[in-house]
């Protein structure tokens, strides 16, 4: 970080790549002074709103060089567990912060060289597993005193002066790179929404509307639309801060992707700002839960790519699906001491219009690394019964979307709670490009079978001895017209068993018999040819089955008019209007004037209802 | 079962190729292993066939990622072990002539035409790792750790669209080469910008193969340099600058990975391009110094012929560090022990003695990863094994924790047979001072300065100069900078050091 906060280099290789341009200067200034040797740390998304959930725990040092401050180096883990009322701290049915765990503020950890050891006994007491976090904590330490010393060898080298020049100058090389990207892209104002399954345990959708305004070598991601703030802890803690990372993560990925060799820093985000109205999902009031941000980032992402593609229609792939769940495993060993560990299947990455997605590894979430399942067998108590790619879940497409990965494990001992951060695209699944297939959704099942019970989105399963949990990731979307697809990829498929020959048939028309393509049965079948889907979006039938009841045209009357009312209404009132919404004709059957009276009847009624200051109509 | 099903299939069991705990690591291994076995047991065929057409009786030893060698028998069948055996007996050569040499810690720098691959070697011993990166895959195996960054002689020079110079990831290799070898090249190499400076082509290069023409690479680099508004020398001064800084990068992580400070370290150069660029990457890494062996072309050639017989044996006990975990030790490692001198004496005839090391994979409870700890094989005791580990970790990450839990996941044994090494030669001392054969303006850091040019075989142990300087001989040249000094061992090497 620059001694302004703002991040000059951040790794390539490891760790996720959201953070790549944060700014730590609201966190940084915190503090009236540094002295050599301080450390500092928080994990307070609403002290300075750059640590985003309370797992995460910031950490901070200032870099002095004979006296004089030239930068600082600075870090991040995710702390497996930190307390608050479900184990691993993360659960969308927290509605408040303080449930969320231990909330550390901005504290020096240590000081004149001195361990704050209060600040440690406070975290230690407020989490399960305080070794663990102990292990973490002084990973960190010695992380960031390496990068003390590497950074003073580096000032040693060039000088104090060129350094501190040099940081500007890589910051500005940044911003020329993605300038030169965005000037490639055509200006125009793009419009791109989609929702998470659930806004709260067993809730409504929650939708992520973006304007993507691209004039020039600059670009506007206007957040309004989105859905106002929730009572589940999927809000995103941005403070309203115009580059947040949280918000960026899809631009950072699609300027990457369309040119490799940007260096990635807080330059690459300085063409961009976004519009975050307070109040809502993606700027919430101090207090609200944020836990599962990552699950509302991931759609920030897929709303990003949605808006671009249109831009770019023969350069974005289908967006990886998100809902990428990330679980854990909480039981007790044989000895009876408590073990943790974390294990998770993901969906595949979209269609591209090059390649197929990637299988088993969603674009969007390459970062995670594989636990093997023989380390987790040999952690905790569990025994796999499968782990690999799950046939026929990557959406048809000239180029298809990549196989979901599936993992299928037995617990063996009482009392284990199987906790799945992230879990969506359970009921309404991803989209596919240019006539291929939407993505499929999400399974969580618990002993599959004739008895088996969906699970869902659910987030926290109690298991006892002997149960099944069976995993399923998210399917991703295609990109083209599965008809168009080379017949050799398709028998391909079907000999490496990612497809089935039914599939093969219906979805592409492609007629294999004996493990051979059989031509003349392709060709007929193909010229028999389905009613390909106009449009560059395909969305699921579940998707337009909400889309039926909710328009664009509604759905941005109930944000609109949610945005008028006090902040701790709005998630109660959401909930009141999708059922009184439940009752009318569908979007289709009613012409703009209707379709706004209707909407300001319901909001009338209940602002009359609830004894509430009546709304200003959208036309007013 | 399969052998019964199909006869003709080969088979690759993964826990035979390596058996570790983690199945996608050991999967993958086990699938490369399948994947080159076929190809390489023919060529291996043919090549002891032509051996003994030719009427060469010796037994035929293979060179091995881990440094050591081989029996052919054991090569047809485990060929996954050879993939890295290039860089690997490069090093093991280096590690060789560093320690008779009497240098303690060195780091090896190997730079051909498209790579340099860095090593650390401590007392002759090369550094392991295991999931050394071949294309998109990790190899599970132990493998003498190279770290290899795309910068060599032939990486190319160019400007990127926003005016910034770049160098690499493109080579020229070898075909078409440099511009300034005449071979067709156009395109400015980091042997270009060291040719436009005038540091090299002084002398013959590549025994008469190789004339260099410094016209050509100041014509190739004349646009970049017209582009970036500096001269033709700045430009060149820039590309090595940025080269190098390529190279420092990785050379970094690699020193952070094994928790070495480079300050106690000689970079010690060979390959065709290491003595070309190593002081550059000396000053930057703060070396000690460079040491250049009296013929760095054929180092990696020696390191093969001087290999021992070597062989890993792991065994994944998953056990906590305790008095119990402690006391299950003692079986595995007799039977690791048993197996291991079974294959020195008997599956490769080794008669000498067996030279046995022991070493463990141990973490924190807790921890995703483990660090490969040596042990004493009189002391393994709970207290002993902590007190190994805690060191160890102190030494990787700066900090130990004498209190957490500990688990050992692997037990290590290494078995070696060692064989016959020459002895170095000692080189004439020196009656006078060394005489230059000519003086040339060379070009550092956009700098025009005297620099005098020495034959190799002209110097004598005992010879010492300052920079700037430059020595040719047939398979490299050596660039020595302003502002370091230049001394000629008993052995013949070249140990250059920054002068204080």
């Amino acid at each position: 970080m620059t001694r302004e906060g703002l991040a000059f280099a951040s790794p390539s290789q490891f760790g996720a790549p959201w953070y790549s341009g944060i700014d730590y200067g609201p966190l940084l200034r915190m503090f009236d002074d540094y002295a050599p040797g301080d450390i500092c740390i928080t994990n307070d998304p609403y002290s300075g709103n750059v640590a985003t959930h309370s797992p995460d725990l910031h950490i901070w040092k200032p870099v002095f060089y004979r006296g004089r401050l030239a930068c600082f180096v600075v870090g991040h883990i995710h702390n497996t567990d930190v307390g608050g009322a479900v184990p691993a701290s993360l659960s969308r049915s927290l509605t408040e912060i303080a449930q969320e765990g231990v909330r550390i503020p901005p504290v020096k950890l240590v000081a004149g060289g001195v361990m704050n050891d209060f600040a440690v006994a406070v975290m230690r007491a407020n989490v399960r597993l305080p070794d663990q976090n102990w292990g973490d904590l002084n990973a960190q330490i010695a992380s960031v005193n390496i990068g003390e010393r590497k950074m003073q060898e580096i000032i040693a080298r060039f000088g104090f002066d060129a350094f501190i020049g040099g940081a500007e100058r890589v910051l500005d090389y940044a911003e020329a790179q993605a300038r030169a990207v965005l000037s490639r892209v055509p200006d125009g104002e793009y419009f791109f929404a989609d929702s998470a399954d659930e806004d709260s345990v067993g809730g409504k959708p929650c939708r992520i509307a973006l304007t993507l305004r691209v004039s020039g070598d600059e670009v506007e991601l206007d957040y309004t639309g989105s859905d106002l703030q929730l009572s589940s802890s999927l809000n995103m803690p941005t403070g309203g801060r115009e580059r947040h990372p949280l918000v960026m993560v899809g631009l950072t990925y699609v300027l990457f992707t369309l040119d490799d060799s940007l260096l990635l820093n807080a330059g690459t985000l300085r063409p961009a700002r976004a519009v975050l109205p307070e109040g809502t999902v993606v700027n919430c009031a101090p207090g609200a839960a944020v836990g599962m941000r990552s699950l509302t980032c991931a759609l920030t992402q897929i709303v990003t790519v949605g808006a671009f593609a249109q831009a770019l229609p023969d350069l974005m792939p289908a967006a990886s699906p998100g809902g990428n769940a990330i679980m854990n495993v909480k039981t007790a060993a044989r000895n009876g001491r408590p073990v943790m560990a974390s294990i998770g299947p993901v969906g595949g990455g979209g269609g591209t219009p090059f390649c197929d997605g990637s299988d088993g590894a969603g674009g969007a979430t390459g970062f995670l690394r594989n636990t093997p399942i023989e380390i987790s067998e040999a952690e905790v108590p569990i025994r796999f019964l499968r782990y690999g790619l799950e046939p026929d879940t990557g959406a048809p497409g000239q180029f298809r979307g990549g196989l979901s990965a599936v993992m299928e494990f037995q617990v063996t001992a009482p009392e284990t709670v199987v906790t799945a951060r992230n879990r969506n695209r359970s009921i309404m699944p991803g989209w596919g490009l240019r006539g291929a297939h939407p993505g499929r959704v999400s399974r969580f099942l618990r002993n599959p079978g004739p008895a088996e019970q969906q699970l869902r989105n659910a987030d926290l399963v109690h298991c006892d001895p002997g149960d099944v949990i069976r995993v399923v990731g998210p399917g991703a979307g295609g990109w083209g017209d599965p008809f168009l697809r080379d017949p050799r990829a398709v028998l391909r498929d079907l000999a490496r068993g990612a497809i089935s020959a039914a599939s093969a048939e219906a979805d592409y028309g492609v007629v294999i018999r004996d493990g051979r393509i059989d031509a003349a049965a392709t060709a007929a079948r193909r010229a028999r040819r389905r009613a390909v889907p106009g449009g560059l979006f395909s969305h699921a039938a579940e998707r337009r089955a909400f889309e039926a009841v909710w328009s664009v045209a509604r759905y941005d009357a109930l944000t609109a008019f949610l945005a008028q009312m006090p902040v701790g209404w709005r998630y109660f009132l959401k909930h009141r209007v999708f059922e009184a919404v439940a009752a009318l004709p569908d979007a289709a059957a009613q012409d703009a004037a209707a379709t706004a009276a209707a909407m300001a009847r319901i909001f009338a009624d209940l602002c009359t209802r609830f004894d509430l200051p009546a709304p200003r109509l959208a036309a007013e | 079962m399969i052998a019964d099903l199909a006869p003709n299939l080969a088979v690759v069991a993964s826990a035979e190729t390596w058996p570790i705990i983690r199945e996608y690591e050991r999967t993958i291994t086990a699938v490369i292993s399948g994947y080159v076995q076929p190809r390489i047991a023919h060529y291996l065929d043919r090549f002891e066939a032509a051996l003994a057409e030719k009427g060469v009786t010796c037994p035929v030893h293979i060179t091995k990622s881990n440094g050591g060698v081989m029996g052919i028998e054991q090569a047809r069948a485990e060929c996954v072990q050879m993939i890295l055996s290039g860089t690997a007996s490069g090093v093991i050569g280096a590690g060789h002539l560093a320690r008779q040499c009497g240098f303690a810690r060195v780091l090896s720098l190997d730079i051909g035409g498209t790579s340099a691959d860095v090593a650390v070697i401590v007392d002759g011993q090369p550094q392991f790792g295991m999931g050394e990166r071949i294309g998109d895959f990790h190899i599970h195996l132990p493998t003498v750790s190279v770290s290899s960054v795309g910068q060599g002689g032939g990486s190319v020079a160019w400007v990127d669209p926003l005016g910034m110079l770049r160098v690499g990831p493109d080579s020229a290799g070898s075909t078409p080469g440099p511009a300034c070898y005449g071979r067709g090249g156009r395109r400015a190499t980091v042997t270009d910008a060291m040719a436009a400076a005038n540091l090299i082509g002084h002398s013959p290069l590549g025994y008469g193969a190789v004339r260099v023409d410094h016209a050509a690479a100041r014509a190739a680099i004349a646009p970049l340099a017209e582009r970036l508004g500096i001269s033709v020398e700045e430009a060149a001064a820039h590309i090595v600058d940025i080269s190098v800084s390529s190279m420092y990068a990785e050379v970094s992580a690699l020193t952070a990975r094994f928790g070495i400070d480079p300050r106690a370290f000689h970079l010690f150069a060979f390959g065709g391009a290491g003595a070309m660029l190593a002081c550059f990457l000396a000053r930057e890494l703060g070396t000690k110094g460079v040491v250049v062996p009296p013929t760095p072309g054929v180092v990696s050639a020696l390191g093969g012929l001087i290999a021992d017989l070597r062989n890993d044996f792991i065994r994944t006990l998953y056990v906590d560090v305790d008095a119990a975990g402690a006391a299950a030790l003692a079986a595995p490692l007799a039977e690791l022990r048993a197996t291991a001198l079974d294959w020195l004496h008997g599956r490769q005839g080794f008669r000498g003695k067996a030279r046995i090391t022991l070493s463990a994979d141990i973490r924190y409870a807790g921890q995703a990863y483990e660090i490969e700890t040596p042990l004493d094989p009189e002391a393994l005791d709970a207290e002993a094994l902590r007190a190994a580990f805690h060191a160890a970790h102190r030494r990787f990450h700066g900090h130990a924790d004498a209190s957490a839990p500990v688990q050992l996941i692997n037990l290590r044994l290494v078995i070696a047979g060692a064989t016959p090494k020459p002895a170095l030669p000692e080189i004439a001392r020196a009656a006078g001072p060394a005489v230059p054969v000519v003086e040339v303006t060379g070009w550092f850091g956009g700098r025009g300065l005297a620099t005098p040019v020495h034959r190799r075989g002209d110097l004598r142990a005992g010879h010492r100069f300052a920079g700037p300087a430059i020595i040719g001989q047939e398979d490299t040249t050596t660039v020595v900078p302003p502002g370091f000094a230049v001394e000629v061992d008993r052995f013949g090497n070249l140990v250059i050091t920054r002068e204080a």
